[in-house]
């Protein structure tokens, strides 16, 4: 009786939905639990040199209790083109920008913020990709929010959103 | 303006779609599958609209404008038209109609089936069609107009990786009209050796296309990626060789149910299977489940959508099937029989493929409870490679056998010599090779077997020659060719990976590298440093020449591998530039023992296959 | 002449020196998953990523750090998962029982069809 054709179908329906979930959870899992590595965690207080000034800066003495973000950009690289105007609504909305220059010509870096307007308050050279290490990044771009203690609250692997945006404001 | 013309022909091909089911409801069979045709032709408009967007670097298109660059050779803009998600997903929309267009036209009767054939290829048109115009639309523009595009990747623009979407496409994507068919029969009740036959044709020109577009996938990573290797077990390889192993399977019982009408379930359960798997494979690559950290061009939103197409096509077909399914005798075959190694071939393939389902599919099973598990090739090579001898064997005693009759042993004295004779080269290798291993052993004799039992087969049929064995003559001799070069290579293949500065020599057993020459050249927006290495074997010297690339734009680093052939073999030599600061170069050189026979074997199993997309008899 | 054989002696020095880091770099970076990548190693890699963290561990070793200080400071970064640990064995039982089973149920179904 239970192999009937009715009950088939039913057992058929259960099947499916379980794969269902299977695949819908890990869709949104798997992203998470690779890169949160760093949330929650301090910040390390990243020193380069700067790449508008001749010095170098270190980054607890450019922030001071405030909610602030750090992004990591690349003149060579087209996805940071792409979230550049979030970037500038985000200065826009007065919230400090600190840019990492990850592995840039420093000619093409100033061009490119010539050309794309200039968010960033401050700017680290990260000539070998040691500043992203510190800071357990897979790439670029890469943003990180930052709260008063200087506790990474959240990051974005990738063009930052409209959401991303949101949320630094509404903690501001 | 422009890009709303193209918006236009979309919204028209929903609209024709939509107009086509409504005919078809109405039992207006001939609008039905007009409209249909129409929606197809228009799409056809609408992908060629978007190649010519793309040629002539239309930035204000966005898809044109992220993926695609005026300094692009034009060869690599043309086929950055399906280098995207959303131009990708045109094209398969695209050979989704085609598919239907081409039924359309070589059926030639007009019956009801066909109606049924073309209301299902046309929904799943519909659906995908859909997808696209509200999430992966191609013809989105971007305001204001950019100058330049983002598109400007070297490791794109490659001439087998271009031409590598299309085929697989018009493989995996073909099985849509195979889906069509088991539906339409299934509900017609029709499900029998006519209808075999008619599906024959469908099934294996998408076979054939899917073949080829994996080995061109494959010789694209062995030529290009610089890993020294054919075939690495990847997610995404894997994702396109599961609705192989189906379809194989699929041909295979299409094969008895066209001669004894018999096994119609079980065949249409493997048509289901097949187009399931296709849609599970395009999920996989493209949802961004598979991909590494870096996907942020996928979007989980849209592998939700996906993930609800399949799963809302698979349910229907199968509960459709269950609904469905046709009576049958509870027939039993002679153990020695043709039908019943039909079977056994079946029972192999699948059981190839749920192995390599669970290869794939584990590590995403596991993520959900935040734990990573590697699964390489030592997974896959150790759990298959002990049954595809037994795979192999009967590969070369079923075609010898009769339909619904145990086998008689004539001619037995032969095939005891050929298989004697196989046992035999299976020792000579070994000895000669010195590799006593069991698994190599049983692979050399069984495809050796494989392949003196068919050129047996091909000797002793020249006097009646029966030309409708020949397309499984050419595929299962290249199955069996492809099994001993890949049994030969994996056996006798050397890797040596080394660090080298200039001048120095570093010696091996058999086997000297002399670093010679370096030579660092600035070409547009790339550092090319190019290297000549003078190798010594025992025989010969030779040189090779491997070349590093590293670009500025975007700042990527990419290898261009030195091969030098032998007859059967390759010398295949890599290296790695890491740091500018440092003298020392990293190099990796593979002897490939053999690699030209998998190729060849290859090669062999697609001709098969083409021939036997005209086969019309049985 | 002595001075020359001491610049020479100590020539020699960082040359062997410098296979010694390369080779403990090496060692490092095999161990180290590429996490942009499918499957490769830290070692194998060409990408960005992969080469950062080849300098940095060559960096590391420089300043004659352990294998495992360097290991606990990337896992502090990455995770756990930048580890190429070879499968666990519990987790992997599956890998091996479900195609056994898929095995042993075809046969089943094999012979129902087959007639004495």
């Amino acid at each position: 009786m239970f192999l009937k054709k009715e009950f088939r179908i039913l057992y058929l329906i259960l099947f499916l939905t379980a794969i269902f979930l299977l695949f819908y959870f890990s869709l949104f899992d798997k992203k998470d639990f690779q890169s949160r590595t760093m949330i929650g965690k301090e910040i390390p207080n990243l020193k380069a040199q700067s790449l508008l000034k001749n010095e170098i800066v270190s980054l607890k003495n450019i922030v001071n209790d405030e909610v602030f973000i750090v992004n990591i950009f690349a003149s060579w690289c087209a996805p940071c083109k792409i979230e550049h105007p979030f970037l500038v609504k985000l200065n826009q909305d007065k919230i400090k920008i600190i840019g990492i220059n990850y592995k840039d010509n420093r000619k093409n870096a100033k061009k490119f913020l010539k050309n794309y307007k200039n968010p960033y308050h401050e700017i680290l050279i990260d000539s070998d990709g040691e500043l992203s290490i510190n800071l357990g990044a897979f790439g670029v771009p890469e943003t990180f929010l930052v709260d008063k203690n200087f506790i990474i609250i959240d990051k974005k692997i990738g063009p930052i959103d409209d959401q991303f945006v949101k949320k630094a404001t509404s903690l501001k | 303006m422009a890009s709303n013309f193209a918006n236009v022909l979309l919204i028209f091909s929903i609209f024709f779609s939509f107009l086509s089911n409504l005919f078809f409801f109405k039992k207006k069979t001939k609008l039905s599958i007009l409209f249909f045709n129409v929606a197809s032709v228009v799409i056809i408009i609408s992908f060629f609209v978007l190649i010519y967007y793309f040629c002539t670097s239309n930035f204000s298109i966005s898809a044109v404008y992220e993926n695609s660059h005026s300094l692009k050779p034009f060869i690599y803009k043309l086929a950055g038209t399906w280098g995207n998600h959303e131009g990708s997903l045109l094209l398969f929309i695209l050979i989704i109609s085609l598919y239907g267009l081409l039924f359309n036209i070589f059926y030639k009767k007009k019956d009801q089936f066909k109606a049924w054939v073309i209301f299902f290829q046309n929904n799943i048109f519909l659906i995908f069609l859909i997808f696209l115009i509200t999430t992966s639309n191609p013809f989105d523009m971007i305001i204001p107009t950019p100058k330049e595009g983002l598109g400007l990747n070297p490791i794109l623009q490659d001439p087998l990786l271009a031409i590598h979407p299309p085929f697989l496409y018009l493989g995996y994507v073909g099985f849509s009209l195979t889906l069509s068919l088991v539906l339409a029969g299934l509900l017609q009740k029709e499900l029998n050796d006519q209808w075999a036959m008619i599906c024959w044709p469908w099934v294996m020109l998408s076979w054939v296309f899917l073949t080829i577009g994996i080995s061109l996938g494959s010789l694209w990573a062995y030529y290009e990626l610089g890993w020294g290797g054919y075939w690495f077990w990847d997610p995404v390889e894997n994702a396109s060789l599961m609705p192989w192993l189906t379809s194989t399977a699929l041909i295979h019982s299409l094969l008895v149910l066209k001669i004894k009408n018999k096994m119609k379930n079980w065949t249409a359960l493997l048509a289901i299977l097949t187009f399931s798997f296709s849609l599970l494979g395009t999920f996989l690559v493209r949802s961004g489940i598979l991909n590494s950290v870096h996907a942020f061009a996928n979007d989980p939103d849209r592998g939700v959508f996906i993930l609800l197409i399949i799963s809302f096509i698979t349910a229907i077909s199968l509960i459709i099937y269950i609904l469905n399914s046709h009576e049958e005798g509870n027939f039993k075959n002679f153990f020695f029989s043709k039908e019943n190694f039909l079977n056994i071939n079946n029972f192999f393939l699948l059981f190839f493929l749920c192995v390599v389902l669970i290869g794939t599919i584990y590590p995403i099973i596991l993520s959900i409870f935040d734990e990573t598990i590697s699964i390489g090739p030592v997974y896959y090579n150790s759990i298959l490679a002990p049954f595809v001898f037994i795979f192999l064997i009967t590969m070369s005693v079923g075609p010898l056998l009769k339909w619904s009759n145990s086998f008689k042993f004539q001619n037995s004295l032969t095939y005891t010599l050929i298989f004697l004779a196989s046992l035999i080269i299976g020792f000579v290798v070994i000895f000669i090779s010195k590799n006593y291993d069991l698994i190599f052993y049983l692979g050399l004799c069984s495809s050796s077997l494989l392949i003196l039992i068919i050129i047996f087969e091909i000797f002793s049929a020249r006097k009646k020659f029966t030309f409708y064995i020949l397309p499984r003559l050419f595929s299962h001799l290249g199955v069996g060719i492809f099994f001993l070069s890949i049994f030969l290579n994996s056996y006798n293949s050397t890797t040596k990976n080394f660090e080298i500065k200039i001048s120095e020599v570093k010696k091996f057993e058999n086997l000297s590298f002399k670093f010679v020459k370096q030579e660092i050249e600035k070409i547009d927006n790339y550092l090319e440093m190019k290297t000549k290495f003078e190798i010594f074997t025992d025989n010969e010297v030779f040189n090779l020449r491997p070349t590093v690339r590293r670009y500025f734009q975007p700042n990527q680093i990419t290898s261009e591998t030195s091969i030098k052939p032998t007859l059967f073999s390759n010398h295949y030599l890599v290296v790695n530039f890491p740091d500018l600061n440092s003298k020392v170069l990293g190099a990796r050189y593979y002897y490939n023992f053999f690699i030209h026979g998998i190729w060849f074997g290859l090669f062999l199993i697609i001709f098969g296959g083409v021939l036997s997309v005209f086969k019309k008899r049985v | 002449m002595r001075n020359f054989l001491l610049l020479l002696f100590l020539l020699m020095q960082t040359t062997s020196l410098a296979d010694d880091v390369m080779t403990r770099s090496n060692q490092i970076t095999k161990n180290l998953r590429c996490l942009v990548c499918d499957g490769q190693s830290v070692y194998e890699s060409n990408s960005n990523f992969a080469n950062d963290i080849k300098k940095y561990v060559k960096k590391e070793v420089l300043k004659k750090k352990t294998d495992d200080e360097i290991y606990d400071f990337l896992k502090k970064k990455y995770g756990e998962s930048i580890m190429f640990n070879p499968s666990v064995s519990f987790k992997s039982i599956a890998l091996w029982l479900v195609p056994i089973l898929f095995f042993f149920l075809g046969i089943y179904f094999l012979f129902r069809r087959i007639r004495a």
